[in-house]
């Protein structure tokens, strides 16, 4: 058998130094995504005149279509039309990429969990003279993103693996750093299983945070 | 507008699609007074009462609350938010605020409704609190209350917005037997403070006890309107008498 373990342990490092890339792309990106998932689930939640459709056209097209053609069509073809994107760099296309497609996923999660809030927290909101947005923020939005809680970071979790995408457009995340060493080394078992055990490792430490999230969100229930 | 009044409805009119719930209801109150309203269920008491904070919009008619007058056929949304602060409402499923702890359940509106700072927001809460006999509850969450219990902050939560008017929403019938009376104490403290009510209910005792004025309703209208004495002891409308003797 040829399987040197050495040669995955060596790898660490050199993954560790690119890290910082993967988590900063998935914490920037989440972060985006649930609050234009809120926005968005919340049009979709009071049938806002026009925006209705123009979301529902947003969440269709973003969840219909591959995340690396969206990533492409970002990053490759929007400077061909608006020349305001031909400055972009990769890192930003690779956020404008990720947030846009998970926050079709966040919106949808979001808004249903919206629904699940009793009517009468929007009534007594309102008859204690709040107006929409009041009862929302104050009231309806925290209720419904503690029921959101588990979707919401299984989208992170997604959107974290998802980020190894970000090689594509150039950028040295993790999975650039493994495929390069693992096309020196010839190393492919070694290389690809590290990183995966990172990867792995990353979506345990989420786990962890959706644990202590749901502790904390589940206090009064 | 009669001086003396404080709610004024005109030709009030409701309809959910085909249904007419409401059908032309005129009604006043006068300040500090106290009327409960009667009727069998479907009749429209609820919402009527709900009509008179918007939680529904009526389709036809005009309600004048502490003279804000509101046109059903031509108003817009900042109206509605206004109009809405000048009542309060008490709601039969006390829909207390979940994600907020008893005493934040009174204050929330004080601090983001009349901006309030929080301090003098928690202070006055602080006072409803031991008003409504439930010192040390303070930061228990409405689930780890009992139902009459949330219904007394319910109702704590009403009194510290002192708006012109409280509406109550059959304030007792989701409680158990035994947690009515404490309820219906706290009630009976708001009267003896001359605030003006308005009750939707089916205790016709406490209704007798309370109400300067009792109104009969059925079918989406007002049949007959009263003394508790006219309408609860010697009703001369026959349906009233059978609905009390149904009871």
């Amino acid at each position: 058998m040829d399987f040197k373990i050495e040669a995955m342990i060596g790898l660490f490092p050199i993954l560790f130094s690119a890290l910082g890339l993967t988590l900063k792309i998935t914490f920037i990106s989440t972060f985006i995504s649930v609050l234009l998932g809120i926005l968005v689930a919340v049009i979709r939640f009071f049938k806002v005149k026009v925006l209705y459709e123009i979301t529902g056209l947003f969440v269709s097209f973003f969840r219909g279509t591959p995340l690396l053609v969206q990533l492409f069509l970002i990053y490759y073809g929007l400077p061909q039309v608006f020349p305001v994107f031909v400055n972009m760099n990769a890192f930003v296309a690779t956020i404008l990429g990720l947030s846009l497609h998970f926050s079709a996923y966040m919106a949808e999660t979001i808004r249903g969990a919206l629904s699940s809030v009793d009517k009468g927290q929007l009534e007594a909101g309102y008859s204690v003279g709040m107006n929409t947005i009041q009862v929302m923020i104050k009231i309806v939005i925290p209720q419904g993103i503690r029921v959101a809680i588990p979707s919401i970071v299984n989208i992170s979790i997604d959107l974290l693996k998802s980020s190894s995408l970000a090689f594509t457009l150039g950028l040295a995340d993790i999975m650039a750093k493994t495929q390069l060493e693992a096309a020196s080394s010839y190393r492919f078992l070694e290389s690809y299983l590290a990183v995966a055990l990172v990867y792995w490792g990353l979506v345990i430490l989420l786990e962890r945070v959706q644990k202590g999230l749901e502790i904390k969100l589940n206090k009064g229930y | 507008m009669n001086k003396a009044n404080i709610v004024e409805v005109k030709k009030l009119h409701k309809s959910f699609g085909e249904v007419e719930v409401l059908k032309g209801i005129d009604f006043s109150l006068k300040k500090g007074e106290i009327v409960s309203i009667i009727g069998p269920s479907g009749s429209g008491k609820s919402t009527f009462l709900r009509c008179l904070n918007y939680l529904e919009k009526p389709t036809n008619g005009s309600i004048t609350i502490d003279n804000l007058r509101l046109e059903a056929s031509n108003h817009k949304k900042k109206d509605i938010v206004a109009f809405r602060k000048k009542t309060s409402m008490v709601f039969q499923n006390y829909n207390l605020f979940k994600n907020k702890t008893a005493l934040e359940n009174i204050t929330e509106a004080l601090i983001i409704v009349k901006k309030i700072d929080k301090r003098l927001a928690d202070k006055k809460g602080k006072e409803i609190i031991k008003k409504i006999g439930l010192e040390g509850k303070e930061d228990f969450y409405p689930s780890e209350l009992s139902g009459g219990q949330q219904q007394r902050i319910g109702i704590g939560r009403a009194m510290a917005l002192e708006n012109k008017l409280i509406l109550l929403d059959e304030p007792t019938s989701a409680l158990d037997p035994e947690l009515v009376g404490e309820v219906l104490d706290l009630i009976r403290l708001l009267v003896s403070e001359h605030i003006s009510m308005i009750i939707v209910t089916h205790e016709m005792k406490f209704a007798r006890e309370v109400s300067d004025r009792v109104v009969f309703m059925e079918d989406g209208m007002i049949i007959d309107c009263g003394t508790p004495n006219e309408i609860l002891v010697s009703p001369k409308n026959k349906r009233i008498e059978t609905f009390l003797g149904k009871i």
